[in-house]
């Protein structure tokens, strides 16, 4: 599972890194409308402040490269010495570093840009906003026909696997009943509302006003929502081609490979989506930079060329002015309920990491108690009973089981929680699978499957327990 | 048409709105009969409040511009009260501007061709 891990992680987070760095860092600034999140003014082109702002942007162009590069190399270290404990937490964290660094010469670049504004005397002396009042509320892309059916299909599968889990539909695989399926589906279909639901509030955004002819700002617009509205489509396809392919493939032979598979092909078709609308976007851009007459200067409401706050518009969502999609005001009172709840999550994952890193590096211990055998590990004890074992026995080869995670932990060294392990889905595992050796424990209820912290001491506790039982 | 809204302006937002219409209106950008924006779209895509540009919407209603009803939402009146009347704030506001323009220097040959260019239905920045 490590090398298929830091495989799926970094097929998840590399991509990621090179968008940033080819969406935050143009080659070229003269052709951008922004340069860091500043707008693009003509008197930047001028003599030798454009030599200047090129400075500037190689510089930071640079700086990211070498954040880039560095990154690479970490992730191809960090794979070949994979047997280091707390891999989870590693993993995590890089993908937390690499992608805040890769912003940070941006956030410095916003800095100095903002600097050179001022400088030049090219503050905003007035706030002036510009809408299109033809435009207003008539530039839609999205359409119901393309959104509906990605979504209908998602929710027959849904349905489907409701159906298996409840056995109104037959099958003979052991997951069946345990509703894996059903929640991995209803997960996935969240997922899709909550990407259709974007692609509503993105559809609905403020039409940009770069001309004072309203016929090319609905040709503007129209084109740019159009460009992210078939990219919305294309995602929800893709990702409910994944989930159906998951679902067939968990019923009818599940594997590592498989999944790897799967997740790779996914990742692949996602980031050529991506680039493909990056690709569209910039033509777009640059076949309407001609036209443009009317600039609106709102650098000043964008924190680091990157949060929006602007208390005196009273919209929630507005235009990225880096990246893809949209984001909120954190001036509204919504926003900010938003952010709150995005520094939460974080928060979260910090502690769920802080949590898998001790989980990852605590050994599990076996020991016997009152005639019950007790499984501590951190604040969880599995407490078996002696009397309610039906039969034990010590298996030597850990590697002929197969194990399928329900729910717990799943990690190189720990193996924890409800498990289906040769198609039998009623069993909680507890054991190292590096140790070799596990103790096999059948009661009413449940099939337990045990280990300490060593081989050793699992055959110790193995003797030490058989006694007790008839 | 394009909307201009100064935000520090001490002209109430509502009130630059209306400006603005009856500027459209006057050259011609706004077409009698010509349907406008419903109050929810306007705002959402300037970002104010929807009784700021109802409060708009309410007053062209009022000075004879603009109609409304229930069914067709707002539209140009297709034919607007022509009382070949300035009002008395406008004199006062046209005052202003003159005496400001006499003061700065401005030759009045030069403002008489700015007043032809707005009347003629022209629009500068």
């Amino acid at each position: 599972m490590g090398i298929l891990f830091s495989i799926i992680i970094c097929v998840c987070i590399l991509p990621v890194l090179f968008i940033m760095f080819f969406m935050l860092y143009p080659k070229s600034w003269k052709k951008s409308k922004l340069i860091f999140g500043v707008t693009a003014r003509k008197e930047y082109a001028e003599g030798q402040t454009s030599e200047i702002v090129s400075n500037i942007c190689l510089k930071r162009r640079g700086q990211a490269l070498k954040i880039l590069i560095g990154s690479l190399i970490i992730a191809v270290v960090l794979i070949l010495f994979r047997n280091f404990i707390l891999q989870t937490t590693v993993w995590m964290i890089y993908a937390l570093i690499s992608t805040t660094a890769m912003g940070l010469p941006f956030i410095l670049g916003n800095k100095e840009m903002k600097s050179l504004k001022k400088s030049l005397g090219l503050e905003a002396g007035q706030k002036i906003t510009y809408t299109d009042f033809n435009n207003a509320g008539a530039v839609h892309t999205l359409k119901l026909s393309k959104i509906l059916p990605p979504n209908i299909t998602g929710l027959l599968i849904v349905i489907i696997a409701l159906l298996m889990d409840l056995k109104i539909i037959p099958i003979s695989t052991g997951i069946a009943g345990k509703f894996i399926c059903t929640g991995i589906s209803v997960i996935f279909l969240l997922t899709e509302f909550l990407i259709t639901a974007a692609a509503y509030i993105m559809d609905s955004l403020k039409n940009e006003v770069i001309s004072s002819d309203s016929a090319v700002n609905a040709n503007y617009n129209r084109a740019k929502k159009k460009n992210l509205s078939d990219f919305t489509v294309i995602f929800l396809w893709v990702h409910v081609i994944f989930l159906g392919g998951l679902f067939v493939t968990s019923l009818l032979y599940y594997s590592e490979i498989g999944l790897l598979i799967s997740v790779f092909a996914y990742l692949i078709i996602l980031m050529a989506g991506i680039l493909i609308f990056i690709k569209r976007d910039r033509k777009i851009e640059s076949r309407y930079s001609k036209e443009i007459t009317v600039s609106e200067d709102e650098d000043d409401y964008w924190i680091f060329g990157l949060i929006y706050y602007n208390p005196n518009n009273k919209r929630l969502n507005v235009k990225k002015r880096v990246g893809v999609g949209g984001t909120v005001n954190l001036a509204h009172p919504f926003g900010k309920v938003i952010y709150a709840f995005i520094v939460l999550m974080m928060l979260y994952v910090f502690g769920s990491m802080i949590y898998l890193g001790m989980a990852e590096a605590t050994p599990l211990k076996l020991r016997i108690s009152e005639d019950t055998l007790v499984c501590h590990h951190l604040s969880d004890d599995y407490v078996i009973d002696f009397d309610s074992i039906n039969s034990i026995s010590l298996g030597e080869d850990v590697d002929s089981l197969k194990f399928y995670k329900i729910s717990g932990f799943g990690m190189d060294n720990i193996l924890k929680g409800i498990y289906s392990v040769d198609d039998n889905a009623d069993c909680k595992v507890f054991l190292n699978p590096q140790n070799g050796n596990y103790i096999k424990i059948e009661t009413d209820e449940l099939t337990y499957y045990v280990g300490s912290e060593t081989a050793e001491e699992t055959s110790e506790i193995f003797s030490a327990i058989r006694p007790y039982i008839n | 048409m394009i909307i201009r809204i100064d935000e520090l302006s001490d002209v109430p937002i509502y009130l630059q709105l209306r400006n603005q219409i009856v500027m459209g209106i006057s050259s011609g950008e706004l077409k009698s009969g010509e349907k406008l924006p419903t109050v929810r779209d306007l705002a959402l895509e300037m970002g104010i409040n929807t009784m700021t540009v109802s409060k708009a919407y309410q007053l062209l209603k009022t000075e004879g511009y603009i109609m409304t009803d229930r069914k067709n939402g707002a539209r140009v009146r297709t034919e607007i009260k022509k009382e070949a009347y300035i009002s008395d704030a406008n004199k006062t506001e046209l005052k202003r501007i003159v005496s400001e323009a006499r003061i700065s220097g401005v030759d009045k040959q030069e403002l008489l061709s700015l007043v032809e260019t707005f009347w003629e239905g022209g629009r500068t920045e």
